[in-house]
């Protein structure tokens, strides 16, 4: 057995057939991943074998949660080499992160601030900032992006004033594939003045996160797209930033004193975790971080280039293929159209032979309309997927071509 | 026949194809548009409405070929209905589609359209134009 093929064979879901009895190859890992049996059989023997809730409970098991609770945010600390565990706050994704910052940001921002987003950005790293931005009379300026789907980067960096308070841009496209210049954008930002967060979503699997080099104030991302359980993400901050920020939600477990008509609260992280955490999706999570570990960030980049080159060269032989995204520093995601033929009738006719992928505007309304279309397929690798998978993948393309034109 | 081939039947591609009813009409009396958020797909409807009946009809906009396809066999079920028809129409072809029914077919055209009972994701495909229509009735739009 290739390393290769243990890879493969840790994900239980790869050597099942579809309903149509197909190998089935899973090329949407943008959306989501699947899950190695070191992620499940953690989260099972939680619930199984020493499950209760975190914090005040003073018997067995619940003094062993708690501490595995806390061992897995030093766990995340040092997956993100940030350093304090207390920099880690744990939410219910990427959505939910970006969502409380730009709500906690609410009382720190004045008319006229400016929040700096980039066009490519998913509608969850631009609603919330949208909504901001009404409430509380501010400016939303956009990074634009050239042909090639990169930004125009020393436009966006002449667009960082005194006046830009946020910058909050991806680190990669989820619709390109781009791999964002983000830390020129953020080297242009004045720390005293500036806040910044990334969105890690589409990075954090695919290559090795250093919040310190970034020198970001924020950055986040969901365990499920780096193949940990689904409901949990992180929102890493700088210590000054955290506790500046209210509270992000407010309830137990994050407060120190509670009075009839006042409360005083703990510090970051705490303060911003009311309520019940996800533990298990947490345990999830640190079970993922240790499965990518061993993995090893040289393997993951190395298998990431080659697939995605490899896969870059075989869909452009395809005749009326129409490839999205062109920049030279390209994460493991394709845009592709057939001309004249609707994404969802290749998806659909991709599904039936068991190769899942994505059609549609992968939540990227405005990048679709910049680049002046209205969807595209997306293909997204792993470290499970092969070249004889793109080999598959291109066959029953140029099947699907004959099949509708 | 093939799953897919029995979904993007003959009829089907032939509709997703054709041009005829494919065109914003010059002065509609209705227009309404019908679109599916999740996927993006997008079709603006033409009516031209005159005592009741409906002249003529078309339709634009983007689609994948099932939508495109279902899109323009509404057109051609609306031309020359009378208004007061159109709820039973809706409903007709909507229970046709319902994967649960097995009920006579109320029209021969709707048959190249039923493999979709087998493909539940795109059952919201070969339905946008209808249910929209559908929509505009309950709101007393078409009258």
């Amino acid at each position: 057995m290739t390393y290769h093929q243990k890879i493969r064979s840790d994900f239980p879901i790869l050597s099942m057939l579809t309903p149509q009895g197909k190998p089935f190859i899973y090329l949407d890992n943008a959306a989501t991943t699947q899950k190695p049996a070191a992620v499940l059989n953690a989260i099972d023997s939680f619930y199984r074998g020493r499950y209760s809730n975190v914090h005040r409970g003073a018997y067995w098991p619940a003094s062993q949660t708690n501490l595995l609770f806390e061992k897995s945010r030093e766990k995340v600390a040092g997956f993100l080499n940030a350093g304090n565990p207390e920099c880690i706050v744990f939410t219910a994704g990427t959505t939910d992160s970006i969502n409380k910052v730009a709500n906690a940001l609410a009382g720190l921002l004045n008319e006229n601030d400016e929040i700096l987003i980039s066009e490519m950005e998913h509608h969850s790293n631009l609603v919330p900032w949208q909504i901001l931005t009404k409430k509380n009379k501010l400016f939303l300026s956009f990074i634009e992006i050239d042909k090639y789907g990169k930004w125009k980067l020393s436009e966006a960096i002449n667009k960082i004033s005194e006046r830009t308070k946020v910058i909050a841009v991806s680190a990669i496209s989820n619709s390109l594939g781009t791999i964002n210049d983000v830390k020129s954008v953020l080297k242009s930002s004045h720390p005293d003045y500036t806040i910044t967060l990334v969105d890690a979503a589409q990075s954090v699997a695919n290559y090795q996160t250093d919040v310190k080099a970034l020198s970001c104030g924020f950055l986040t991302f969901s365990a499920h797209k780096m193949y940990g359980p689904m409901g949990v993400g992180v929102l890493y901050g700088k210590q000054n930033l955290l506790e500046k920020l209210p509270p992000l939600a407010y309830g137990g477990g994050m407060i120190t004193e509670v009075e009839m008509h006042s409360t005083l609260f703990r510090n970051s992280p705490h303060k911003h975790e009311a309520g019940t955490p996800n533990v298990a999706g947490v345990i999830g999570l640190a079970a993922a971080i240790d499965y990518l570990n061993e993995i090893g960030w040289n393997f993951i980049m190395e298998h990431n280039q080659e697939l995605t080159g490899y896969a870059m060269k075989k869909l452009s032989s395809i005749q009326n293929m129409i490839l999205y995204g062109l920049a030279e520093n390209h994460g493991p995601i394709i845009s592709f159209n057939l001309e004249g033929i609707h994404p969802h009738d290749v998806a659909g006719y991709l599904a039936e032979e068991g190769i899942a992928i994505r059609a549609g505007h992968h939540c990227t309304q405005p990048l679709m309309s910049a680049l002046n279309i209205q969807g595209t397929c997306r293909i997204s690798f792993a470290i499970y997927n092969t070249k004889d998978e793109v080999d598959k993948l291109v066959s029953v393309l140029e099947k699907a071509e004959g099949f509708f034109t | 026949m093939s799953r897919i081939e029995n979904l993007y039947q003959e009829k089907i591609m032939e509709l997703a194809k054709s041009s005829i009813h494919f065109f914003e009409l010059k002065t509609p009396s209705h227009v309404f548009t019908a679109y599916n958020p999740l996927c993006g797909d997008k079709f603006t409807f033409y009516l031209l409405v005159e005592n009741g009946k409906i002249k003529e009809a078309s339709f634009s906009g983007f689609g994948c070929a099932i939508s495109k396809a279902s899109s323009s066999l509404l057109v051609s079920k609306l031309i020359d209905n009378e208004l007061t028809n159109l709820s039973m129409l809706v409903n007709d072809f909507l229970i046709t589609i319902d994967s649960s029914s097995r009920g006579k077919i109320p029209d021969v055209v709707y048959a190249p359209f039923l493999a979709v009972r087998e493909f539940p994701e795109r059952i919201s495909c070969v339905t946008l134009g209808w249910k929209e229509l559908e929509n505009q009735l309950k709101q007393n739009n078409l009258s």
